[in-house]
């Protein structure tokens, strides 16, 4: 059954008591909850998932809580759990939906060393995946969330997960969080896509979700082979540039922006060279999206 | 063109523990003893990979001699600071050079 399927209350009461188990990517999550503004937008946003019956084995058992205390009378508070652990410091009870997202993510960048974890983005047409590195301020997620409106599927915003063993891509479609001026960029560029509530004051400025489509998540089994590296760079104002990256550089900058490049050792040198032999590495430098995007189609096709 | 170069059975014992690949005119290395990786230049590159075909120590001067045939130049002409360099790789890789 989706989750979307359930009544809200079902499905509230069935996320606080026996908990929910649902695959994302090649993980399969077990969670439980008590807030119930939280238990809506994840409705919200993965309405199509199908939740796991029985009691799967898991990856990763999370639970998001909240925090009872003196100082949660006059801040109510919200608490990230992994197997009983709380790894960080709480949130506001309002910011639980983007505290569980960022916490999962940690999960997976801290114990997911089945594979090579990357640092970026990961979009897909054709069966033909582009590695899109993550650099601050780089304008990454905005330029994957606008492609996704144009014909790409978003394997991840967040990792590009490298199965060391196919040399392949492997999706991990999840909301992907849009910080501050990019919201209103995207909602103007691609008003079709679902955005999700704002929440600001987070720890990264207001941010507001891209809820993934159910055409991404029903795909989510489906690797894709590499075969671009894009190293994006926004720069206001200024002209389209696409400049050739030396393999080599291209590789020192994947080993730097890998989450568990040193934990995989051997077996990560080896994807990370057969990567290298797979894919054009180049920096693209754009400030127009429309622009960026076409040019990304074109290299596809002739790469 | 790229290529993996076998560590086989003909090498020292250290030499099975470093990997090396070809990618656009340089070498990139990962050392199994240390889990670095390293790009290096087609000259550095060059050294290491004879040092890992012959075994080590070798001389310097021995080095200096296969260099300076590589590049087509005079043994003289190698200066110290590539000595230099190539003791500081060696240093990093565990290779012996033997000073004569």
């Amino acid at each position: 059954m989706k989750a979307g399927e359930l009544s809200r209350s079902a499905f509230l009461n069935l996320l606080k008591n026996e908990g929910i188990a649902f695959r994302t990517g090649p993980f399969i999550v077990h969670l439980r909850s008590n807030i119930p503004t939280f238990g809506d937008t994840w409705r919200d946003c993965y309405p199509s998932l199908e939740l796991i019956a029985g009691d799967p084995i898991s990856h990763f058992h999370v639970s998001v809580v909240e925090k009872k205390g003196i100082r949660s009378a006059f801040r109510p508070q919200a608490s990230f759990q992994i197997a009983g652990m709380e790894p960080f410091d709480p949130y506001p009870l309002s910011h639980a939906f983007p505290m569980f997202e960022w916490g999962l993510n940690w999960c997976i960048g801290t114990m997911a060393h089945k594979y090579l974890l990357l640092h970026s983005a990961v979009i897909e047409k054709n069966g033909r995946a582009v590695i899109m590195p993550a650099q601050p301020g780089s304008g990454k997620s905005t330029l994957c969330v606008g492609m996704t409106s144009r014909g790409w599927r978003l394997l991840s915003d967040e990792f590009g997960i490298l199965d060391t063993a196919s040399g392949n891509m492997i999706p991990l479609p999840r909301a992907a969080p849009l910080k501050n001026a990019s919201i209103d960029v995207i909602a103007q560029y691609a008003p079709s896509l679902r955005l999700g509530p704002h929440f600001d004051k987070t720890r990264k400025g207001t941010v507001s979700h891209l809820f993934p489509n159910a055409g991404d998540l029903a795909r989510q089994a489906e690797p894709a082979s590499p075969a671009l590296v894009v190293f994006p760079r926004y720069v206001p104002n200024a002209d389209l540039e696409i400049v050739d990256q030396p393999r080599p550089v291209a590789l020192t900058r994947l080993v730097n922006n890998s989450f568990n490049y040193l934990i995989k050792g051997e077996s990560g040198f080896q994807a990370l060279s057969r990567l290298m032999m797979e894919c054009r590495c180049v920096q693209l430098s754009y400030s127009n999206l429309d622009d960026a995007i076409e040019a990304l189609d074109e290299m596809l096709v002739t790469t | 063109m790229s290529h993996h170069i076998e560590i086989g059975p003909q090498t020292r014992a250290i030499a099975k523990n470093v990997l090396l690949h070809t990618l656009d005119d340089h070498v990139v290395c990962f050392s199994r003893d240390t889990g670095t990786t390293h790009v290096l230049d087609a000259l550095s590159g060059e050294v290491l990979q004879q040092l890992l075909r012959k075994g080590s120590p070798q001389s310097e001067q021995a080095l200096r001699e296969h260099l300076a045939q590589a590049m087509s130049v005079e043994p003289d002409s190698i200066n110290d600071n590539v000595i230099a360099a190539l003791r500081t790789l060696c240093s990093e890789h565990l290779i012996a050079l033997r000073q004569q």
